[in-house]
């Protein structure tokens, strides 16, 4: 077991204690997640890097309720996860979690407004549409709010995304290799976007990259190998 | 309260369903096309097949008599019917004989060809009429004139062994002259599949062939021609022999029933039977 909890800002966001996780059924049944205890506090930023097949990934499924960990117990936000139904699972992501992934994953028949409004739309937030309009300038992409996402450009679609996921104020806001799709300059353009975000608003983040500078920008890095956390190195202190 | 709350909520519930159903169709209208095409393809496919269906039913409905040659027909193989079944049929209207066979039609110069004759009497075509090139009475192309019985034959006979009108051919042992194009057959279609050309002829010239001997593939068809006021289905239920094999009926005044009748009859008559009739 490793305890690479940190003290946040006000006690922990994310608290994930002995947590197990196997995919796939019978022979092909892989232990992804191993003795997981990882405690990130409000407001911190998480880098969280390894090779490919690590696990960062279901670590941030287990961190996002969308996989339920086998063994240990998970709490974001206050809130058990392991306890909640998957009704109350999908309402409390609407509440506290926001994910921006690799591929961006837009809503295709819907504009950049729309696709930024659903979240707030689903969790019957009044003013929806302007509220997505406010935050689609805050990415610098007010003047392309009724365009679709095939009529934007990678860094403009993954601006999107990012709008959309900050749009509801979420607690904590998972980021899956978000420039991975992107040339360096978008990239770069999206990472400060990011960080703006989550310094503005308080919001604790997760960030999975394979890129060490990019994770040395987060308050810690957690380093994952063969689904186990390594070691927990401080600020600047990340190898390439 | 509480209920008003919940009134609210799904109301908001279904107006957010709606409108994100509405904006996914708005990017999926490509895609709906193809599928309001698949469902018209398939409409216009089974509209046409009933159309289809249903003109070929009213066409025979309407020309089922022509078609078939009587308001009912009566066939036998190998055998003519017998007098007492013929005096059965000449009771219950007019009647009209046709024996078919075929046999080989030897020209002047040699060739021969295999011709579907049919023979028929005078009362033939008890429904319709042949169309003969030159136009004549049928009567008189039939007909026995110096020495020789007349036909009609169809134009590919005429082509396959090079006649005109006024040549002459052997059929079994009897001169045949051929006094016209048969153009157009009014029961044709009841007939079924021909092997060879037709060749119309009448009864006599088919007795005076020597083609009629025991053992000889000759089917006889009698068509009849009921009463005007009793061509109904409880008309024809009274013509018909007890014993349904062999007997058609095309249709009476209630076609639908008579339809029915045909399609039943008409698989029953494909059968070659020699069974005889009852009366």
């Amino acid at each position: 077991m490793h305890d690479t909890s940190r003290s946040g800002r006000n006690g922990p966001a994310i608290a994930l204690s002995g947590v197990n996780l196997s995919l796939g059924r019978g022979a092909a049944r892989v232990h992804i997640l191993k003795d997981i205890d990882l405690h990130i506090g409000q407001g911190e930023a998480i880098g969280l890097v390894g090779p490919s097949g690590s696990g960062k990934s279901t670590l941030l499924m287990v961190t996002a309720g969308l996989e339920r960990a086998d063994t240990g117990s998970v709490m974001v936000a206050g809130e058990a996860l392991g306890t909640l139904s998957e009704d109350a699972l999908a309402r409390f992501r609407g509440r506290n979690v926001g994910i921006v992934f690799q591929s961006f994953h837009l809503i295709p028949t819907m504009t950049a407004l729309e696709n930024v409004a659903v979240p707030l739309e689903l969790a019957g937030i009044d003013a929806a549409h302007e509220r997505a309009a406010r935050e689609l300038a805050a990415v610098g992409l007010g003047e392309r709010n009724h365009h679709y996402p095939a009529q934007l450009s990678g860094g403009e679609q993954q601006r999107v995304a990012l709008a959309r996921a900050l749009a509801p104020n979420p607690a904590i806001l998972i980021a899956d290799e978000p420039t991975g799709n992107l040339d360096e300059t978008t990239g770069s353009e999206i990472i400060d976007l990011l960080f703006a975000g989550h310094e503005q608003r308080g919001t604790t983040l997760v960030l999975v990259t394979h890129d060490a500078a990019l994770a040395a920008r987060c308050d810690r890095v957690v380093r994952l190998r063969s689904g186990r956390i390594e070691d927990a190195p401080r600020r600047g202190a990340v190898k390439a | 309260m509480a209920i008003a709350l919940d009134q609210r909520l799904a109301t908001r519930n279904l107006a957010l369903a709606l409108r994100f159903a509405a904006r996914e169709l708005r990017g999926g209208l490509r895609g709906f096309y193809v599928f309001i095409a698949c469902i018209a393809l398939g409409v216009m496919a089974i509209a046409g097949i009933g159309s289809v269906a249903a003109g070929l039913a009213d066409g025979l409905a309407r020309e089922g008599r022509v078609i078939l040659g009587g308001d009912l027909a009566f066939s036998l193989s190998l055998r003519e019917a017998g007098a007492d079944e013929r005096a059965f049929l000449d009771r219950r209207g007019r009647v009209s004989l046709a024996a078919t066979l075929r046999a080989m039609a030897r020209a002047d110069d040699g060739r021969t060809a295999l011709v579907e004759v049919k023979a028929v009497d005078a009362a033939y075509p008890l429904y319709g009429e042949a169309a003969l090139d030159p136009p004549q009475p049928l009567a008189a192309v039939l007909a026995q004139r110096d020495g020789a019985f007349g036909a009609a034959a169809d134009p590919a006979l005429l082509a396959r062994l090079d006649l005109k009108p006024g040549a002459r051919i052997m059929v079994g042992v009897a001169p045949i002259e051929i006094r016209a194009a048969l153009t157009s057959e009014p029961d044709k279609l009841a007939g079924g599949i021909g092997f060879g050309p037709r060749l119309l002829i009448s009864e006599a010239a088919l007795r005076a062939t020597g083609l009629l001997q025991p053992g000889s593939v000759v089917r006889w068809h009698y068509r009849l021609r009921l009463p005007a006021n009793d061509a109904t289905d409880t008309g024809c239920a009274r013509a018909r022999p007890r014993r349904r094999r062999n007997c058609r009926r095309p249709v009476g005044r209630c076609a639908r029933a008579a339809m029915r009748r045909l399609r039943s009859n008409a698989t029953s008559s494909d059968s070659p039977s020699i069974s005889p009739w009852s009366a």
